[in-house]
């Protein structure tokens, strides 16, 4: 039950809001057909310095699909391969980053000792880790998530860092004045109060990972979607690149709209969440 | 409403002003050649000689260099008009010029031979690997699937009585070939100065050179887009020139050669690793067409190019990407 204040307030927001749409994007019609005349926009120009046509690239996509390339895989096995990849990277990362994003956030001593090294480590790009990662692992496959890990694990780590910080003072004071515990701390107040940002560096980390695929694909593959932008390219199969980068572009965007389901759906209780 | 238009004509002045002296510094500033070269690229170092000792300015035609990652890479700058002639592999330069269209023509070449198949050290030392045939179940890093390398590969296994389904390929770096090497990935197809590098550090030892698989196997070529040849011959000519002179060079003075190889490739602390990458290289300016066209035949077997791309006359096709007219005039 809200109060009348905040019904006064919601409307006012929203009021604010709509003002900001010009009268000529308020229907969703018109929205989409931008949208679509945006993507032709940019589909042209790439089509311009790229010398290929949308045949071209719908040519190479069902070949791919049906026949594969000159190594017999399909273009689901190099989907499925670069899912795999990154899906294990990312997994990886949140098990690690959220728990030392909490320690970090929550004790200042983590936050003394640890705060330093993530914060000179976090700015060296993941390609620039490739060299390492071949003498650290004995196989590419984990050199591959290496490189998917380091692109996932900073934005996790620092969202559930700052979402830790950012809890409410007073809710620890009450919680503490209760008599409870630092374990019922953490998981009663602390970590439900970071979610959305853990949430939030769970996308952005995924993103990145997702980004990451070519760079990792690139030390050493012969599936991947990465792997065939690469293959394609030095084969001067335009169609094909294209083709490649707009299955990776569409899976990203999925797996974005899926976290984001996930997110709206665990955190009900907190505002609309967004892209 | 004057001050947002005062501001929109800033920013348009600002941008056309910036276009205007962008266009005309580039105009004035325009060299006699733009060159595109592979950095560190030991079959290369003809070009490397030409420019340390200065022979460019000796002819009197300013050069702009471009550096490019692989010879691909290259092919797109020639694509895009970034450069007017380029140091490349064969292979590049042959799948991009059917595949996608890319006008160059093949002027002279580089080098031959200078690839190995290589083994990991312990494998070899052990007796695990000291065949082509005991790589069977085993993956190979390649550079990619269009490269001469890969084609060596698939010759060595021919020769071995093997076929290319009794291993699996990886495409890879060369530059991570000889890190990436493991049990079930022992082996790695690469150009020097990965081997003898590879070689020098203790990782990797040769199985087989490319010259023992394919004599005088084409790689490197000096090429030219086909617009520059036709509005600037007498450049070319000079290109080639100093090219042949080079290569000429290198045969004369292999000392000094190593010399600049090992400064250039920083490898002056493994001058000895340099020293046996050149001498697996053979440095001659003769370009082996019949070795382009056996190469263009495997492009076509392994479904490389695209099906409407293949010229329907090979040898028509081959008198027209193959000019060895300019080293002649030499």
């Amino acid at each position: 039950m809200s109060s009348p204040v905040q019904d006064a307030g919601n409307v006012a927001v929203e009021k604010a809001r709509h003002h900001e749409i010009p009268w000529f994007l308020e229907s969703n019609i018109i929205r989409w057909a931008l949208a679509s005349l945006i993507l032709i926009l940019l589909w042209v120009v790439i089509a311009f310095f790229s010398r290929s046509t949308i045949i071209e690239v719908i040519e190479a996509f069902i070949i791919l699909s049906t026949e594969g390339d000159s190594g017999g895989f399909v273009l689901a096995d190099h989907a499925a391969q670069s899912l795999f990849i990154v899906t294990v990277g990312f997994c990886v990362a949140v098990i690690t980053a959220v728990p030392l994003g909490i320690a970090i956030g929550r004790y200042s001593i983590a936050d003394s000792v640890l705060g330093p090294v993530v914060e000179a480590t976090r700015p060296i790009p993941p390609i620039a880790w490739i060299p390492l990662s071949l003498l650290i692992f004995t196989s590419l496959l984990s050199a591959q998530v290496f490189i998917i890990w380091i692109g996932a694990f900073f934005p996790i780590l620092i969202n559930t860092t700052t979402g830790v910080k950012r809890t409410e003072p007073v809710h620890i004071d009450v919680a503490k004045t209760f008599g409870a515990s630092e374990s019922r701390i953490l998981t009663s107040v602390v970590i439900p109060s970071a979610a959305p940002e853990v949430f939030a560096g769970m996308r952005i980390g995924f993103g990145i990972g997702w980004m990451c695929l070519v760079a990792a694909e690139m030390i050493g593959s012969n599936k991947g979607l990465g792997y065939l932008i690469w293959t394609m390219q030095q084969v001067g199969w335009t169609g094909a690149v294209i083709a490649s980068m707009l299955v990776i572009g569409l899976i990203g965007f999925l797996i974005s709209y899926l976290l984001l389901m996930i997110e709206k759906r665990l955190l009900r209780w907190r505002q609309e969440v967004a892209v | 409403m004057d001050r947002n238009r005062a501001i929109a004509a800033a920013i348009v002045i600002i941008v056309v002003s910036s276009g205007i002296i962008v266009a005309a510094w580039t105009a004035i500033n325009r060299p006699d050649v733009r060159i595109g070269y592979l950095e560190k690229d030991l079959h290369q170092l003809a070009f490397r000689v030409a420019l340390v000792n200065g022979w460019f300015e000796e002819e009197g035609i300013s050069v702009e260099l471009k550096v490019y990652g692989n010879g691909a890479l290259e092919m797109d700058a020639f694509l895009g008009d970034e450069i007017d002639m380029g140091y490349l592999g064969a292979a590049p330069a042959l799948t991009k010029r059917i595949n996608q269209d890319i006008m160059v023509t093949i002027l002279a070449a580089v080098n031959l031979e200078g690839s190995a198949i290589m083994v990991r050290k312990a494998d070899y030392d052990d007796g695990t690997i000291t065949h082509v045939a005991n790589l069977t179940g085993k993956s190979v890093h390649i550079p990619g699937p269009s490269t001469v390398q890969a084609f060596l590969l698939r010759l060595a296994l021919n020769q071995s009585g093997l076929s290319p389904s009794d291993i699996t390929t990886l495409t890879t770096l060369p530059s991570f070939m000889a890190e990436s090497l493991s049990a079930a990935e022992p082996a790695f197809v690469a150009w020097e100065p990965f081997n003898a590098r590879a070689e020098y550090d203790g990782l990797a030892v040769p199985l087989v050179l490319s010259g023992e698989i394919w004599p005088r196997h084409p790689c490197c070529v000096v090429a030219s887009s086909n617009s520059f040849l036709a509005s600037s011959p007498d450049i070319v000519q000079t290109v080639i020139d100093i090219h042949v002179r080079a290569e000429e060079w290198i045969v004369a003075n292999p000392i000094a050669a190593i010399q600049i190889a090992s400064e250039w490739l920083e490898m002056e602390d493994a001058v000895s690793a340099v020293e046996t990458a050149f001498n697996r290289i053979i440095f001659d300016y003769s370009v082996n067409r019949t070795g382009i066209e056996m190469y263009l035949s495997y492009l076509i077997d392994q479904d490389i190019l695209l099906p409407h791309k293949i010229p329907l006359d090979i040898e028509a096709f081959l008198g027209s990407f193959i000019n060895t007219t300019f080293v002649e005039s030499t």
